[in-house]
């Protein structure tokens, strides 16, 4: 081995980038007064570094500064304990999320949004069958204004229990059963001085409520209102069954006060 | 905002690690003035970058590592073209390192701090900061390499180049001291 791998041996054996026995380099500087010397005056130059230049602590004074500069920091951006920490990023988190709920709440039941009741089939169907009706002049199964025997008279026809509402300054004319959406309904024909109105009763599963708007709260159930063919539908919903009154002469606030004060 | 744990936590390490911090400076900068606001201004950063501190156990080349970012990035404008210089160690480079024709082990006793100071203030930063972490702070190859983030034999090259500059300009003050004779480093 010649003085230059020995050197480079001895002076990269930390780095380990030769792949060489550190001995045999070690040996040939034990014999070779040159690399002795070279070896010697690299550790002297060492010791004169060291020795000259040596450490300094930091200067009480800077270190009380810098604690007071950290201080400051810690001032300007508050420190908290760990669990206040997490308890306020929990807080924040609830926060946020209720805040976007919120606001996707309010995108979804926007009042200025498009009508989608209008493509609710149930609801052109039931406005198509009072307007028929009124076109056939009223052709009832059953005329009668006596809601016990018209309630009679669907449950031998239905299959769910039928309870006529009274519904207030309307004249009860009759009832006849009609099919929608292939399910059989209870038709009950109403009139108002001039104005005739029709109540349906409908088995739950019959109508989806849940893409209609909602219009009146009333004993915690909502009344849902649309509109088809020039007449005004109003729906609620009790006990599993759907109800709906539908006329062309009133408005849905008429209507919504006809079932407030039934 | 920091958790009062991670808060204390770091000033015990500030404290551990700040006599190294303020040592490297003095080296880096060469006056106290200097190491100080460079002490100050790599304190604070670290406060605000200890959430980036993975292991605790590696504190002392974090804090350096910073400290010498700062450094670069304070000095960078006073830096010469020429200081940046990446020197691998090649067979001339050691083959360059001959025995001088004196016994320099007396003569290098006579200089005092402020020579050998003056030395190392000479030298191109990178070179500085490789002899500083090496010779003075007793960093190994491997934490310089992790520091600087830079490859073991770049340390080395950087390191070899940087004590020979060293010598060079060591030789300078001892000839203008009168105690060499010129002839004597030819």
């Amino acid at each position: 081995m010649n003085c230059l791998t020995a050197r480079k041996i001895i002076l990269n054996r930390e780095a380990n980038d030769i792949n060489v026995d550190i001995s045999v380099a070690q040996l040939h500087v034990n014999n070779c007064p040159d690399c002795q010397l070279f070896l010697s005056q690299l550790e002297n130059l060492k010791h004169i570094l060291k020795t000259r230049l040596m450490n300094q602590p930091a200067p009480a004074i800077l270190r009380e500064k810098i604690l007071a500069l950290i201080t400051a920091e810690r001032l300007c951006n508050p420190v908290v304990s760990k669990r206040t920490y997490f308890k306020r990023r929990i807080l924040v988190g609830a926060g946020t999320a209720a805040v976007i709920s919120i606001l996707l709440l309010m995108i979804y039941q926007n009042p200025f949004q498009r009508k989608i009741e209008y493509a609710n089939p149930a609801v052109r169907a039931l406005a198509q069958d009072h307007i028929a009706s009124k076109l056939r002049g009223n052709s009832l199964d059953l005329q009668t204004s006596d809601t016990a025997e018209l309630e009679h008279w669907f449950s031998l026809r239905v299959d769910f229990a039928v309870r006529i509402p009274t519904l207030n300054n309307l004249s009860l004319l009759g009832g006849r059963l009609c099919v929608i959406n292939g399910e059989r309904v209870v038709s009950l024909a109403f009139q108002k001085q001039s104005v005739s109105i029709s109540l349906f009763i409908v088995d739950g599963d019959v109508i989806d409520l849940s893409r209609m708007r909602v219009v009146d709260a009333r004993n915690r159930q909502g009344i849902y209102h649309g509109d088809a063919k020039g007449c005004n539908v109003i729906l609620w919903q009790e006990k599993g069954l759907i109800f709906s009154l539908v006329s062309e002469d009133m408005n849905e606030h008429e209507l919504i006060e006809l079932v407030a004060k039934s | 905002m920091i958790p009062f744990e991670s808060y204390r936590q770091f000033e015990h390490l500030l404290i551990e690690h700040l006599n190294i911090m303020y040592a490297t400076a003095l080296r880096l900068t060469g006056f106290k003035e200097g190491a100080e606001d460079l002490v100050q201004e790599s304190s604070l950063k670290a406060f605000r970058k200890f959430g980036q501190l993975r292991d605790v156990n590696k504190a002392k080349g974090w804090f350096l590592q910073i400290l010498l970012n700062t450094f670069r990035d304070r000095y960078r404008k006073k830096k010469r073209k020429a200081e940046v210089v990446y020197v691998e160690l090649t067979e001339e480079l050691v083959a360059f390192a001959s025995i001088k024709a004196y016994d320099q082990e007396k003569i290098f006793n006579y200089l005092v701090e402020g020579e050998v100071q003056g030395a190392l203030s000479k030298l191109p930063s990178e070179f500085r900061s490789v002899v500083i972490l090496c010779d003075l702070q007793d960093c190994s190859y491997q934490e310089i390499a992790d520091i600087l983030q830079c490859p073991l034999g770049t340390v080395a090259s950087r390191l070899f180049r940087g004590r020979e500059l060293l010598r060079e300009y060591l030789e300078g003050y001892v000839k203008n001291r009168g105690l060499l004779e010129l002839n004597d480093f030819e």
